[in-house]
């Protein structure tokens, strides 16, 4: 009798215990925040769609890091031991580019979201074994920007093939106008040029077999240039440099070389984006339009397109259902109508996705005929594609190749691509330092700061956001590898402030703004400084308040005066659509000059990495606390 | 408790059996609704594939019949005319000129890019029929089908090959099923699960990816899923079903027979089984519904069997109940019912105030009051010995009370059980009064005592008898002896004669007296030894020839040998039964008469036994019928003159046949007046080995004692003389001591070995003959004392006198009056040793 009370009551307290352990489980799993990273090809990235994501996602734990525009750097990431991120994005993009990651990449091809692109489109990404890894964005145009203001004031009519185009740019040389200009020096100016002038041949039967057989090329058997196309694409790429009157020099003509003339109406014609042209059109008031690459008649006439990203997800999700669970639904997210518009921002030409309807902006309007007809040419865009054509595209410039020679070479190369950046070792780190952030910040970045600081004997340096975008390793550095240390498209600039400025700046940098304006949406946007600590309280989350100031222990001299590195990109920071936080326009003033003109932040890295040698040790910069 | 466990596990065994059977049923018809739904739906599904197939094999053909007529005919306008015409026989949606480079041209001057991908080099190449999904900027999703053609130009457009497009909701209405009220899903899906043509329900709008939802939906294992992928991946056809949002469907697979297309076939399981599951739940009610009317119905009997049971239970309970009130009051048993662990009385009888004088209430209130019963210095209190008793266990004690009201002294048993009801301890008491059967008890006690005494009186008179009488018969027939061996004068050996066969007579009639009381106080007992059973017919016959020597009566003996002669038997018995019958005979058999002696041997009860039958036939007087019925009683004798002429006690048959009795045989009789008797003794006998068995004795005339000395203790001189006298005759020297203290001194003075032997008397003064060989025996300083032979020789003659005579020591017993044969063996056999 007695027995059986006991094992009842036994029963009993034990059937209470589960049922507490069970709600205590269930409390502990909701407040576990599932942890994402997703690695963005470019900055614009965290324009729009980041901060969507985070308000869509609210109980994911995302970390948004800037990567490159290149397989090259995730072959790397392997190459160093580390994983692949959970999403990686990446805009230049091939599958015999791909081919490399495609073993930690998860098949995508059952998922729910791969079953919302219409098929023929995903078949272009479908590896040979059937698995489908990268997921293409929405394409962006990318052709002829003409200013239409400029060609209705001299009453030259928007040119509907070659002739007309050429007849144009003559049109306007004759007022003084330049007809066509890009921005010859980058890679993908030479090679979208380079395709342009010729997609009929590389969209024909023997163009679209040899494009096939090179994207599954091996690295084995590689494929060298098809000698029907190819020879053509050359010869007329020779004719459009001299039809564009390119002019010796111009080849190095970069971004704002190039868009300065073209706002002033000194040039009627460039290359660029459709988003661009929406852009230039909304906020400059120019009337800017897209036009195609031509052909002989306006039926041979093609956009030139590409996807605004490729997507892939690493296959160590698949580990955790929780985690893949969730990344399935941020990929839903992503392609959904309203993601793809946090990308392309309402400017894309075609929706690779059935639920998508993406109507085509303004600036496409005289381009509908090609749209309608199909006439959309996906860019050639693996890695070796664009630094061959770079590098035959500027030879072909300078007039050291002819279009043989330019077809010789280019078939040369592509059979045996090595990038010299990535070829010779530069330095040998001796110490590692993560790039994971802390609440004293990111140790890599620091390491960069501080390196950058000491290279250019400046007291301080000031980061405007953790500019690492990758983990620095104990080990060999090529120069390539050096270069992906610092994020992409950072500007340098030097200058002497006082310590009071110092302390704007980084109030600038760190504090809300009264209209709401937030820099650091997210803790790992943190400045990183160098010679230099701060203190931040997050007092709700995303929102930060800046604290004290400090140097070597002491508190900022607000009377003393600093020499300031400055590092990052204002663009992001001061623009309206991306974080609306312009800076002082005193501060502006005295950021006396570019660190070097034209000089870019990687050719900066570069020199200070030939003095240093090294990264050199971090420093505990920033302090974050919890509080109100 | 085990019968209640039985029903439990009978009930839980048929409710299993229930369920499963119930299972078993469902299972089975599920099964067969499912066979039977997907054969169904897998012959619907298979035609709306045909359909898509031939929907794509007729355009392939349709166009192979338009494009010699296109490839003929120069004049736009009629080619124009001509697909139009086809385009309303076909129903598709555009038709294409399609240029090399994979450019088309429709019929109505479009010109664009068709999208073909890798499947323009087959077309254009290879020279393939194609069918392939595209999309077209701002159009709907198309399906081209497409044929290589001769090289023609149209409208100025080269083109190389044809096609024709349909809208993918055409293709849609090719797998549309009329059946299932719109419920049914069809799609047209790549083998990674894409959807291509897709004629979802409302229930599928939401699919974009077969294998992805299906995963969402986790109906399927991760195994059935890979099943399922790789049965797409080989075109393998199939059926299942899936569960999504909480409802059931079936899945039917088959290849498209084109492409690398699946068709799928989606219907909700409840749509397809809608009759069926109506049958099945119908089904399902009413098997139910019987169950549970059955259920009930076995319960309701259950419950009215328990109630019935429960109320005659308690109708039991109650007559229990009031019996054991009645038979408490009335018995002489005082129950009480004590809880173990406090030793709380929860029941004691009410008669306990009638038999021990103490009330109900003050033994309710505490039990220790029961221990006021016995008297104050009694040994162990019981109440205090409770503890020790374990459940299933019980104790008892007797004791003595004292009635607390009559002050009367009782006897009472006390019982005490400790048994465990449902898990408590009790101790139950039972306080029997005994007083009556101690009473009673006590004064047959007494009785027996008496009659214990009065029987030793008994015995002890017969065996003084038989002493007292034996002693002066010794003398009496011994000194006759001797007188006769003194060759008296003829008149005066007539005189000794007939004192030596009154003599002899008078024994007899001393031996029957003393045996027939022995019998009968029980003191004669049957003791089987180890014999040879032949010896003992020839010694009874050789008796017989004895008695016949101066008789004028035949004499025929037929005396069967046994193969296995040798037996356990009290030879002395039977000998003594032969000699009576036979002696009888001879008694009562006239001269010229005969007597016949038979012994026969048969198998016993099993193969340790055998059967002995003696047979004695006279031609004697014989016996009338009356007197035959009587013929065992004691002291019986026909009524006639027989008594005067043939001498007896009238006691021999009667010992006879008790002996017989005690030996577990039987004796009758047949007789008849003036013809003669026959008397048949059969006794069953147990065999034994022939080792066991002692040889026979020598003669006593072959042996020569001369020389041998003996020491005699013997207190009465006439015996003693008459020993000497006899003793000497034979040639020994006897050396004579009048008690046990003089025998032992003599012995103790003569150097060991100076007597062969020692005969001992046992009733002698100042040291009995027991006592005397005891300390012959217990003489350390003499070797000899342990070895010399000492032969009781005494008037006491029953069996357990010579018993005590072996028991004190001594190795022999002879009974007087001494018969010298006896002597002499004796004497042979121990002092030669």
């Amino acid at each position: 009798m007695k027995t059986k009370r006991l094992i009842c009551l036994l029963l009993a307290v034990l059937m209470l215990a589960a049922l507490f352990t069970g709600c205590a489980g269930q409390k502990a799993g909701k407040d576990d925040k599932i942890s994402i990273t997703m690695y963005l090809w470019d900055r614009s990235m965290l324009k729009g769609l980041t901060p969507w994501l985070e308000e869509q996602f609210p109980d994911i734990d995302f970390t948004f890091v800037q990567s490159f525009n290149t397989m090259e750097y995730y072959k790397d990431l392997l190459a160093r031991g580390e994983e692949i991120p959970d999403i990686i994005t990446c805009r230049r993009f091939s599958l015999n580019d791909a081919a490399p990651l495609a073993e930690h990449l998860m098949d995508l091809s059952k998922s729910e979201v791969a079953g919302t692109f219409y098929s023929s489109y995903l078949e272009v990404n479908r590896e040979t074994g059937g698995a489908i890894r990268w997921l293409p964005m929405c394409a962006e145009v990318d052709c002829i920007m003409a200013n239409k203001d400029l060609f209705d004031q001299y009453g030259i009519a928007l040119p509907t093939n070659y002739t007309e185009f050429v007849a144009a740019i003559d049109a306007f040389e004759v007022v003084g106008i330049k007809g066509f200009q890009t921005d010859w020096s980058y890679d993908y100016s030479c090679l979208e040029t380079m395709q342009g002038c010729a997609i009929p041949e590389l969209m024909s039967l023997e163009g679209t077999q040899w494009r096939m057989e090179y994207e599954s090329e091996t690295a084995d058997a590689q494929v060298g240039l098809d000698d029907t196309v190819w020879p053509v694409v050359f010869a007329k790429y020779e004719q459009f440099l001299k039809d564009v009157r390119f002019q010796l020099g111009d080849e190095e003509l970069q971004f704002s070389a190039t868009m300065e003339p073209f706002f002033n109406g000194k040039t009627a014609m460039v290359r660029n984006t459709a988003a661009l042209a929406d852009n230039v059109t909304s906020e400059r008031g120019i009337n800017c339009v897209i036009l195609p690459y031509f052909g002989e008649t306006s039926e041979d006439n093609w956009l030139l397109t590409y996807p605004m990203c490729q997507l892939a997800v690493s296959n160590t999700v698949e580990k955790d259902e929780a985690k893949r669970e969730a990344v399935m639904e941020i990929l839903m997210a992503i392609f959904s109508e309203e993601g793809q518009k946090q990308v392309a921002f309402g400017t894309s030409v075609l929706s690779y996705n059935k639920e998508v309807n993406i109507t085509p902006t303004k600036a496409l309007q005289y381009v509908q005929d090609c749209i309608e007809s199909n006439h959309l040419y996906m860019r050639l865009a693996s890695t070796e594609v664009f630094a061959i054509s770079q590098d035959v595209g500027h030879k072909m410039m300078t007039g050291e190749y002819d279009a043989q020679a330019a077809y010789d070479a280019f078939n040369a190369q592509i059979t045996d691509y090595k990038d010299p950046d990535a070829v010779e070792v530069m330095f040998t780190q001796k110490n590692a330092y993560s790039n994971d952030f802390t609440e004293h910040g990111s140790q890599a970045a620091s390491a960069l700061v501080n390196t950058l600081c000491a290279a250019f004997d400046d007291q301080i340096a000031i980061a405007y956001s953790p500019v690492a975008s990758t983990s620095i390793y104990a080990g060999d550095y090529t120069l390539q590898q050096a270069k992906w240390i610092l994020t992409a498209r950072n500007s340098i600039y030097r200058g002497e402030y006082t310590g009071e400025e110092v302390r704007r700046f980084m109030d600038w940098l760190v504090n809300v703004k009264e209209d709401g304006s937030n820099p650091i949406h997210h803790r790992n946007l943190m400045p990183v400084t160098s010679g230099m600590e701060y203190t931040v309280t997050e007092y709700e989350r995303g929102k930060f308040r800046l604290e004290e100031i400090t140097i070597d222990g002491k508190k900022l001299d607000d009377s003393a005066t600093y020499t300031l590195l400055l590092v990052g990109a204002d663009t992001f920071l001061e623009h309206e659509t991306f974080c609306n936080c312009p800076m002082p326009a005193d501060l502006k003033e005295k950021r006396q000059d570019y660190l070097v003109d034209d000089f870019s932040s990687q050719e900066c890295m570069q020199e200070a990495l030939e003095k240093t040698r090294q990264f050199l040790e971090p420093t505990k910069y920033v302090t974050i606390l919890q509080g109100k | 408790m085990k019968k209640r466990l039985v029903i439990l596990l009978l009930a839980l065994v048929l409710t299993a059996g229930v369920v499963w059977a119930g299972s078993a049923y469902f299972g089975f018809v599920s099964q067969t609704i499912y066979e039977e739904s997907t054969a169904h739906l897998t012959e619907i599904f298979h035609q709306a594939n045909q359909t898509l197939y031939n929907l794509v094999s007729v355009n392939w053909s349709r166009m192979r019949m338009w494009e010699p007529y296109l490839s003929k005919t120069e004049n736009d306008d009629e080619i124009t005319t001509y697909v139009n015409h086809a385009r309303e026989e076909s129903h598709f949606t555009d038709f294409y000129f399609i240029s090399r480079d994979g450019n088309y041209l429709t019929l109505e001057g479009q010109q664009g890019y068709l999208d073909l991908r890798e499947k323009l080099p087959a077309l254009i190449l290879d020279q393939q029929p194609i069918v392939v999904n595209s999309v077209v900027p701002d159009q709907p999703k198309i399906m081209v089908f497409a044929i290589p053609a001769a090289k023609g130009n149209y409208r100025g457009f080269e083109y190389e090959a044809i096609a024709i497009t349909f809208n993918n909701s055409d293709m849609v209405d090719a797998l549309k099923i009329s059946a299932f009220n719109g419920q049914a899903s069809t799609f047209a899906v790549l083998p990674d699960g894409r959807v291509v043509v897709d004629n979802g329900s409302q229930d599928m709008n939401d699919m974009r990816n077969f294998f992805a939802m299906l995963e969402k939906s986790e109906s399927l294992t991760e195994k059935e899923l890979a099943d399922l992928e790789e049965a797409f991946g080989t075109g393998k056809s199939g059926n299942l079903v899936f569960e999504k949002d909480g409802r059931d469907y079936y899945l039917i697979y088959e290849p498209a027979n084109f492409q690398d297309w699946i068709v799928l076939g989606i219907v909700p399981t409840y749509v397809v089984n809608a009759s069926m599951n109506k049958l099945q739940s119908t089904t399902i009610i009413v098997v139910s519904g019987i169950a549970i009317a059955l259920a009930m119905t076995i319960l309701l009997l259950v419950v009215q069997q328990n109630r019935q049971k429960l109320k005659r239970k308690d109708n039991e309970l109650l007559a229990r109940d009031e019996l054991f009130s009645k038979l408490s009051i009335n018995v002489d048993d005082v129950f009480l019912m004590v809880d173990a662990r406090n030793l709380r009385v929860e029941y004691v009888s009410p008669n306990i105030e009638k038999l021990v004088g103490i009330s109900e209430e003050r033994v309710l209130r505490d039990v220790h009051e029961i221990e006021h019963l016995i008297r104050p210095n009694e040994s162990e209190l019981i109440l205090d010995q409770l503890s020790t008793i374990l459940p299933g266990e019980q104790r008892e004690w007797d004791r003595e009370y004292i009635h607390q009201k009559t002050g009367e002294e009782l006897w009472f048993r006390v019982v005490v059980f400790c048994t465990d009801i449902q898990g408590e301890k009790k101790y139950i008491l039972d306080l029997s009064d005994r007083t009556k059967d101690k009473k009673i008890n006590q004064r047959l006690e007494d009785a027996v005592h008496t009659a214990e005494n009065a029987n030793r009186a008994k015995t002890t008179f017969l065996n003084n008898m038989s002493h007292d009488i034996r002693t002066p018969m010794n003398a009496i027939i011994g000194f006759t002896n001797i007188a006769m061996k003194h060759d008296p004068k003829p008149e005066v050996k007539n005189c000794l004669r007939k004192i030596s066969e009154s003599s002899d007579h008078l024994l007899t009639l001393i031996n029957d007296v003393l045996d027939i009381s022995r019998i009968e106080s029980g003191k004669i007992k049957f003791i089987p030894s180890p014999v040879d059973i032949t010896e003992v017919a020839d010694t009874a016959m050789s008796i017989t020839q004895g008695f016949l020597s101066n008789r004028n009566v035949e004499f025929h003996a037929n005396l069967a040998v046994p193969a296995h002669p040798y037996v356990l038997a009290d030879a002395v018995r039977i000998r003594e039964v032969l000699v009576n019958i036979l002696g009888n005979a001879v008694k009562f058999t006239e001269d010229g008469g005969s007597i016949t002696f038979e012994a026969s041997y048969a198998p016993g009860a099993d193969d340790r036994h055998i059967t002995v039958c003696y047979r004695v036939t006279d031609t004697g007087i014989g016996m009338n019928e009356e007197f035959v019925q009587h013929i065992f009683d004691e002291f019986s004798q026909e009524e006639n003159d027989a008594r005067t002429q043939y001498k007896g006690t009238g006691l021999g048959m009667a010992i006879t046949r008790r002996y017989v009795d005690l030996m577990g045989g039987t004796i009758s009789v047949e007789s008849k007046k003036g013809e003669g008797s026959a008397f048949t003794v059969e006794l069953p006998l147990e065999l034994t080995e022939e080792s066991k068995v002692q040889k026979r004795s020598c003669h006593a005339a072959e042996v020569d004692l001369s020389g041998i000395k003996i020491l005699l203790a013997e207190d009465n001189d006439l015996n003693a003389e008459i020993a000497i006298v006899q003793l000497e005759e034979l040639g020994t020297q006897v050396t004579r001591t009048s008690d046990g203290d003089e025998t032992v001194e003599t012995f103790a003075k003569n150097p060991p070995d100076t007597f062969a032997i020692i005969f001992m008397d046992i009733m002698m003064p100042k040291m009995n003959g027991y006592e005397a060989t005891e300390a012959i025996r217990t003489m350390q300083s003499r070797p000899d004392a342990r070895r010399i032979p000492i032969i009781a020789m005494t008037a006491n003659a029953f069996a357990e006198d010579v018993q005590a005579s072996l028991d004190a020591g001594m190795n022999g017993h002879l009974s007087k009056p001494i018969v010298m044969d006896e002597v002499i063996k004796a004497i042979a056999r121990n002092a030669r040793q």
